[in-house]
């Protein structure tokens, strides 16, 4: 029996077997502590700005001051990768959801399809109220404007699926209205660890 | 050739591995296509996210539509749809670049997984459930 043989056909059964595994591979996990462990300041301030969520109630960076919100860009018909975001943003939801301490805010890109009627729809569909989870349209070019301020990418693109792109980052903002982290909420690990810096947040004086 | 054989011994164990892996996952290329194409509305483990995406575990729907689950795949599905007596009313897109025996793979995936034990629907069926609800 030639060994050489026998192990060229187990290298290969070893290569062959079960097929790749192929994985999201894209986890960005943007996590960095300051020197004293705490959360660093990301971004010192962002603009103003205006919008309207799924009540028709306005939301702006006044009305939010104070609060520590985690934000994310999505629009509703959104085949990709908006439901995980959904799911990962209702596990941050559900943790805090006897805190008046942090609200979400979740912004629709897609300002022609996402009226407040169906903005509202949707968050009866995911059974959460706007005093905790703002969903909010506005001004197209504010959204877009506030996406590159959060430095989230959102782009419109006939081409990707829906017909907008955007990336699924989370990014935290404290009362000040500071960027204070960033992750990746379409992976459960990374929000785990995201969970932990806003309990990091909410232990700052 | 005492190392030959430790190490044909440690092939040997390797393969064994994986072979008993594949025994547990009967459908691997189901769940590849499943990853890929359905995973990010229905998660790794086919729940329902709250009143938005109906579940594919437990679901009474796959029991009652057979190979017809085939047209949702491909076709998308959109309105008011049932399932463990609760509405859903949303959107699904269709995926037009699977093809039958993708589809099929799916569905056996589907049908067989997370607790789920609803027997294997062959390639003929699908195809026949496609030609149905060709649009």
């Amino acid at each position: 029996m030639n060994w050489n043989w026998i192990l060229a056909l187990g290298m290969g059964l070893l290569l062959t077997a079960c097929g790749g595994n192929v994985d999201n591979g894209d986890a960005i996990i943007i996590h960095e502590r300051a020197a004293d462990g705490g959360l660093r300041i990301i971004k010192d301030s962002l603009s103003d700005f205006a919008f309207v969520n799924q009540e028709g109630d306005s939301v702006t960076n006044a009305s939010l001051a104070g609060k520590m919100y985690v934000t994310d860009f999505f629009f509703t018909r959104c085949p990709s990768i908006c439901p995980k975001m959904s799911q990962q943003m209702l596990r941050i939801h559900d943790k805090y959801a006897d805190r008046d301490d942090i609200v979400l805010l979740s912004h629709s890109i897609d300002t022609r399809g996402d009226s407040i009627p169906v903005l509202k729809k949707y968050a009866e569909k995911l059974e959460v109220t706007a005093d905790r989870w703002h969903f909010v349209t506005g001004d197209h070019d504010l959204i877009y404007q506030m996406a590159e301020e959060y430095m989230i990418a959102a782009n419109v693109d006939e081409n990707a699926p829906g017909g907008y792109e955007h990336s699924g980052i989370f990014v935290l903002v404290d009362g000040q209205g500071r960027i204070r982290g960033y992750c990746n909420g379409t992976d459960e690990e990374a929000v785990t660890a995201f969970m932990n810096d806003i309990d990091l947040l909410m232990n700052e004086d | 050739m005492k190392i030959k054989a430790i190490f044909t011994a440690l092939l040997m164990i390797a393969i064994g591995l994986i072979w008993q892996d594949c025994q547990l996952n009967p459908n691997e290329e189901g769940a590849r296509l499943y990853r890929n194409n359905c995973q990010s509305c229905h998660q790794e483990n086919g729940a329902a996210l709250k009143k938005l995406i109906p579940p594919l575990a437990g679901s009474d729907y796959l029991t009652t539509h057979g190979a017809d689950v085939a047209c949702i795949i491909r076709y998308g599905l959109e309105g008011p749809v049932t399932v463990n007596g609760v509405t859903y009313d949303g959107v699904m897109a269709g995926l037009d670049h699977l093809n039958a025996v993708d589809i099929t793979n799916i569905l056996n995936y589907i049908n067989n997984s997370w607790g789920n034990d609803l027997g294997y629907i062959n390639l003929r069926d699908v195809e026949a459930a496609l030609d149905s609800c060709k649009q």
